[in-house]
């Protein structure tokens, strides 16, 4: 199958989220991916999920997800022999990607000083999170500590009661997705200029420029932005109940969404809505409660599909609060074929997320996991 | 000064609102002479209005103040807009649809956000434009894709939180999930959009060949957030939304400090991390919290032991004495804060912007230091047309008719 990043190798010197979501990017997109594992293991090893809540090295959904299409060896980077193979097979690769605490490759002599100088070619990218400089580029984080410091937890939630992190590790994923993007500049870049360089990608700021509005918000207007949902502000946003879960309503302050609304209200028998005094932004949030009411009770009775479709076949951009499952069963998913079945001898078959973009001339490559140094064998004989 | 990785590459720009425009902003930053297309009968609709009717919503302008021309100071439009020129034209007439051919003739990339089949009726989808470039890049970032029984439905980011799952996993604990105020759908697909053409660049760096890509936002979105679909997969459990805590590690909190609207977050999810965290609260030794199957067990008891030691503490002081010794925290920096924090400030990190009719402000820049070929904002978001002198009679060669 013809990828988009044939010939290039890359080595992922890296563990958790951020970097090996950048080598798995890498590795989907058709380059030969090389993981160094210290002999504990990638710590994604250790957190679940794991079938049946079971800890096992094989096993981790997160590890399974973060590491499809690469090749494992394992290597102590503080022992001076194992850190000279390391040196080697950096010769070899087009990328080196690592996510270590900054500074920390470089005293082992493993720092992209260190590789670029027998590999000119070289493409480092570093990605922590608070970068390689600055007053907080040694303190530890998290993906919740990252959005406190980015701006974007405290916009997040409800007014007068805590900022909430939103679900997943979405910082580190774009800090990944931030390196992808860094290192296929740089390949292009060195097209032209014939030199690799060394890119600093920092997780906090990838965080910050999620909440662009925000900060213009301050240097505009010197306004401190407030946290707040997008219900209280146009009636009927926000999150229903409905028989079989949450639905979201949504829409944008136009002209013609109310009639789209009570069209789709009156379609299935709940006219009260065309009533005139609710025609006004002004007039419906006089009239709250009765809205709330009349809404309700039709929601109620409802599922989230159905009501998904009623509104979007009026042009209303609701959705439905997606679980797991929803997503796994989904109608407009499948067709697409977004999730990828994909075996491993330990973990076995599972649906994996799938590409995130689908190019027509060359596909994603979907290729298992490796287990703990499957490939010290085949890899490290041509280096020792 | 040093060459810019994209520099020589053309993007024709026709999407709107903020995930197209992100994507191609991001192409503009690493150095794409990227040409934002409007048609003069329908602008970015973050542009907003043409002139300010007093009583009508005021937007995100300078000072409050529309001026005369809040096209061109509307402060959505001008963040997800910069790094690029401005063009408009009638994508109605033939005049202007001639013109478009000519331009996609000599470009590399068409990014566009559409609902389905608009660039069809224009004359621009893939099929058409390889006709006038055969090796160009076309990408489409639809709501929920280019095909499938949902290829046609409408789309913003409240609707991607919840079809991606965010939504189902956001909230605080034992309540109704919400609709949070960060729409985190849009740049997500914004940036793998980015990440999507300059892969096919590179491709057709080395074969020649252009191709389309079609990015669906909500699989994009989805596919960042696996933790929810192996919880379901391996364990057939659906997770519920668990506010600031973590399914396996504890303290995971955001917690009060002292004065106003001021908040911390702390975890720690190693044994060393809460041995430190102990010490600098001066915790007791107890055995509720010795391992970390305890401390989840018994987390209401410690975040209240916890929230004892924060609101005594100013935010940055407390953040201070737990990451001196290797507990992850963080102030709850607000949007002001933020511009003033010293991290941000010693990174370089906003820079800034002086636009002609918006004046001159920082703004947010680029979370990649390139050392061989730095990137930076050069343009700030285009006046409404401000290019057409350039595109027109510079590119196609076309006097001032």
């Amino acid at each position: 199958m013809k990828t988009a990043l044939d010939g290039i190798k890359a080595l992922e010197i890296a563990e958790g989220i951020s970097g090996p979501y950048c080598g798995k990017l890498l590795a989907g997109l058709g380059a030969s991916v090389t993981k160094i594992e210290s002999h504990d293991g990638d710590a994604a090893r250790r957190v679940g999920p794991f079938h049946g809540d079971t800890p096992n090295d094989e096993g981790s959904g997160l590890f399974l997800y973060l590491n499809t299409g690469k090749n494992s060896v394992t290597l102590d980077l503080h022992d001076e022999d194992d850190a000279a193979i390391v040196r080697k097979m950096a010769e070899d690769v087009d990328i080196v990607v690592e996510n270590y605490p900054p500074g920390e490759l470089d005293s082992l002599g493993l720092g992209y000083g260190d590789l670029a100088k027998v590999n000119a070619g070289l493409v480092g990218i570093s990605i922590t999170p608070f970068g390689q400089y600055g007053p907080y580029r040694d303190f530890a984080g998290t993906d919740m500590v990252v959005h406190a410091l980015s701006g974007e937890l405290y916009l997040a939630g409800r007014p007068g009661r805590e900022p909430l992190k939103k679900g997943g590790n979405l910082s580190e994923y774009h800090g990944g997705l931030n390196g992808y993007l860094a290192a296929m500049n740089a390949l292009i870049a060195r097209t032209r200029t014939g030199k690799g360089q060394h890119v600093d990608v920092s997780l906090i700021e990838g965080a910050t420029a999620v909440i662009g509005m925000a900060a213009m918000q301050w240097v505009y207007t010197n306004r401190i932005a407030e946290r707040r949902g997008a219900d209280g502000h146009l009636w009927p946003n926000g999150v229903w109940p409905v028989k079989d879960g949450y639905i979201l309503a949504y829409s944008r302050p136009s002209a013609d969404w109310w009639s789209m609304f009570v069209t789709m209200m009156d379609k299935v028998g709940v006219p009260g809505f065309a009533d005139p005094k609710y025609t006004t932004p002004g007039g419906r949030a006089e009239s709250v409660e009765e809205l709330d009411g009349m809404f309700q009770g039709w929601l109620s009775g409802q599922a989230k599909e159905k009501v998904y479709h009623l509104a979007q076949a009026e042009g209303l951009p609701f959705g439905y609060l997606a679980t797991a499952p929803d997503l796994l069963a989904s109608p407009q998913l499948r067709p697409r074929e977004f999730f990828e079945q994909i075996d491993h001898p330990k973990a076995g078959e599972l649906s994996y997320p799938g590409a995130p973009f689908v190019m027509s001339g060359t596909p994603f490559a979907f290729e298992r996991a490796p287990m703990f140094g499957e490939h010290n064998d085949e890899v490290l004989a041509q280096y020792r | 000064m040093s060459m810019l990785p994209l520099e020589g590459v053309r993007v024709l720009d026709f999407s709107h609102v903020w995930a197209g425009p992100f994507c191609a902003r991001l192409l503009g930053d690493f150095g794409a002479e990227v040409i934002k297309v409007e048609s003069v009968s329908r602008t970015d609709p973050e542009r907003g209005p043409a002139k300010y009717v007093p009583g009508a919503r005021m937007r995100l302008y300078p000072d409050g103040e529309p001026g005369e021309r809040p096209y061109n100071r509307a402060g959505r439009f001008n963040a997800y807009n910069r790094n690029k020129l401005g063009l408009t034209l009638d994508l109605r007439s033939d005049d202007g649809r001639e013109l478009i051919r000519e331009l996609v003739a000599v470009a590399d990339i068409v990014v566009e956000n559409f609902s389905v089949g608009v660039m069809g009726r224009l004359g621009l989808d893939y099929e058409s434009c390889r006709k006038l470039r055969p090796d160009i890049i076309c990408i489409s970032l639809p709501g929920f894709g280019s095909n499938g029984p949902e290829k046609g439905y409408a789309a913003y980011g409240l609707t991607q939180e919840a079809m991606s799952g965010l939504s189902s996993v956001t909230g605080y604990p034992g309540e109704v999930p919400i609709d949070t105020g960060v729409f985190y759908g849009d740049p997500t697909g914004g940036l793998f959009g980015a990440a999507a053409v300059s892969t096919a660049l590179w491709h057709r760096m080395q074969t020649g060949e252009g191709q389309q890509i079609d990015l669906s936002q909500r699989e994009a979105f989805a596919s960042v957030l696996p933790e929810l679909v192996f919880e379901h997969t391996m364990n057939d459990r659906v997770l519920p939304s668990a506010g600031n805590r973590h399914p396996e590690f504890a303290p995971h909190g955001v917690y009060r400090c002292s004065g106003e609207e001021a908040w911390i977050a702390i975890t720690a999810t190693t044994d060393d991390q809460f041995a430190a965290l102990r010490a600098v609260m001066g915790l007791a030794d107890d055995e509720r919290f010795s391992t970390m199957s305890d401390r989840k067990s018994n987390e209401d008891a410690l975040d209240e032991l916890i929230r004892d030691w924060t609101r005594r503490h100013e935010q940055h002081d407390a953040m201070q004495l737990l990451q001196k010794r290797g507990v992850p925290a963080g102030a709850v920096l607000s949007n002001r804060q933020i511009h003033e924090d010293p991290h941000f400030q010693a990174c370089g990190f906003f820079e800034d912007v002086t636009h002609p009719d918006a004046g001159t402000h920082a703004q947010i820049g680029m979370p990649w230091k390139m050392s061989d070929t730095p990137v930076h904002i050069r343009l700030p978001a285009p006046g409404l047309g401000q290019h057409n002198d350039y595109v027109l009679g510079d590119i196609l060669g076309l006097g001032s008719e």
